[in-house]
């Protein structure tokens, strides 16, 4: 029941983007496209979960004022473990995400969840606040990619939606990003604002 | 001393160890599939800008000469036209775009005029920039998930934006016309570009249009020093 509420936590409650409000460049950026969502999505969970694990497994022997870059380290490395994979197995994904795979190291869920979740808790629900976490930014983030790619691009995972109709270019550049999360983010508040009344 | 100092400094050099111990496990296991797949793209690349059909066949690859101090790299084909022999040159050039390098491969007959370009490794926006590599399909998500239609395309081997520089005259400036889109252009559309010895622009993405024009033309004046130190006599069309 604990493991349950800590994947619905990071999916809604405590959503690393939506509400906590970290990790919006990878957001903003890859959310061209519903394939570029889910596989950011992939790549970010797995080095979000690996990393919880291995973190909370040794966070006894870690002498607390050398956390940081002990915690980089291991990001670092299963971020490279990430993008060579990729690009051997990938290259399609590898050419699409370009450096939002590299700059996964320094994504703010990532780090964040090490530092306050991680660092304090059992190996179990490490695991599963970087499930939970994970699938948080997946939802925010296929959510964006949704509404930007069949606006923005008129295609759905790369098919052509309607043949013939001009998409708006502007869903497709970064102002697009940004009113389609106010959006939303509106749209968050206003359901949790009627569960609250 | 050994709280503050030697443990943290143990414990850091132990995990950076065990790091990059697994990452060059790691990087053994990909890096033959990494190069494999470079390789490949590259001789695609040679394929798409030189296909069989045109008649040429490669006769030296990689043929290097230094051209102002650099080394430079270009191979050669060659088709038999009745009782003449007519050459084509292929290279490799590279231009930043809007964001990082974009790496091509440019052929071109004797007189430089484009017989094709292939686009190799490109950074650019999704959706915007990277749309270079955009295939041409009439295709859309409802007849492909219904599985109507469209299903008997030909296989492309070279996006719209890549088939337009085709017949572009080299020793002229590139211009770039804003015309919409390549894919759905009309015969019209396709004579104006070619009267006017332009490409039109991605919608949204002229610098990463602007790039790799510029790199064929930084590619072009290399291969022209190069064939030109080649053999002084022959006379290579310049303007």
């Amino acid at each position: 029941m604990k493991y349950l509420q800590l994947i619905i936590n990071g999916i809604w409650h405590r959503n690393p983007v939506l509400i906590i409000g970290i990790g919006l460049c990878p957001t903003l950026a890859v959310t061209t496209s519903v394939s570029n969502a889910l596989w950011m999505t992939l790549a970010a969970t797995f080095v979000l979960v690996s990393s919880n694990i291995l973190v909370s497994s040794i966070k006894n022997i870690v002498p607390s004022h050398i956390r940081i870059p002990i915690f980089i380290t291991i990001i670092a490395a299963f971020v490279i473990v990430v993008e060579l994979t990729l690009k051997a197995f990938q290259p399609e994904v590898d050419k699409a995400l370009g450096i939002f795979i590299p700059l996964i190291v320094v994504n703010c869920i990532i780090l964040g969840r090490a530092e306050e979740f991680a660092q304090k808790n059992t190996i179990i629900s490490s695991l599963f606040d970087g499930i939970g976490m994970g699938l948080g930014l997946g939802f925010a983030l296929i959510l964006l990619a949704l509404f930007r790619e069949v606006l923005g691009a008129n295609k759905l995972l790369g098919y052509t939606l309607f043949p013939g109709m001009e998409p708006s270019l502007m869903m497709i550049m970064a102002p697009g990003a940004f009113f389609t999360l106010a959006f939303i983010l509106w749209a968050m508040n206003a359901i949790k604002y009627r569960q609250n009344k | 001393m050994f709280r503050t100092i030697l443990k943290p400094a143990l414990i850091l050099s132990i995990i950076a160890f065990l790091a990059s111990f697994t990452l060059s496990h790691i990087n053994r296991i990909t890096r033959p599939e990494i190069e494999k797949r470079l390789q490949m793209k590259k001789d695609e690349a040679y394929a798409a800008v030189l296909p069989s059909h045109s008649g040429y066949v490669i006769i030296e690859k990689g043929k290097k000469a230094l051209v102002d101090g650099r080394e430079f790299q270009y191979t050669i084909a060659e088709k038999t036209e009745g009782d003449k022999k007519i050459k084509a040159y292929a290279f490799e050039t590279m231009k930043s775009g809007y964001s990082g390098v974009i790496r091509s491969i440019v052929a071109v007959d004797e007189n430089m005029k484009l017989l094709g370009i292939s686009i190799i490794q490109q950074s650019e926006t999704p959706g915007l920039g990277a749309r270079a590599k955009e295939m041409a399909s009439t295709g859309t998500f409802f007849s492909h998930f219904f599985g109507s239609g469209s299903q008997n395309e030909p296989v492309k081997t070279q996006s719209w934006f890549e088939e337009q520089f085709t017949g572009i005259d080299c020793t002229k400036k590139i211009g770039i016309l804003k015309k919409g889109e390549f894919a759905t252009a009309d015969e019209n559309l396709k004579k104006e570009l070619i009267e006017k010895n332009s490409v039109s622009a991605i919608t949204g993405a002229t610098i990463t249009t602007k790039a790799v024009i510029d790199g064929i033309a930084e590619g072009i004046e290399l291969l022209k020093k190069a064939l030109e130190a080649e053999n002084p006599q022959a006379e290579v069309k310049t303007q």
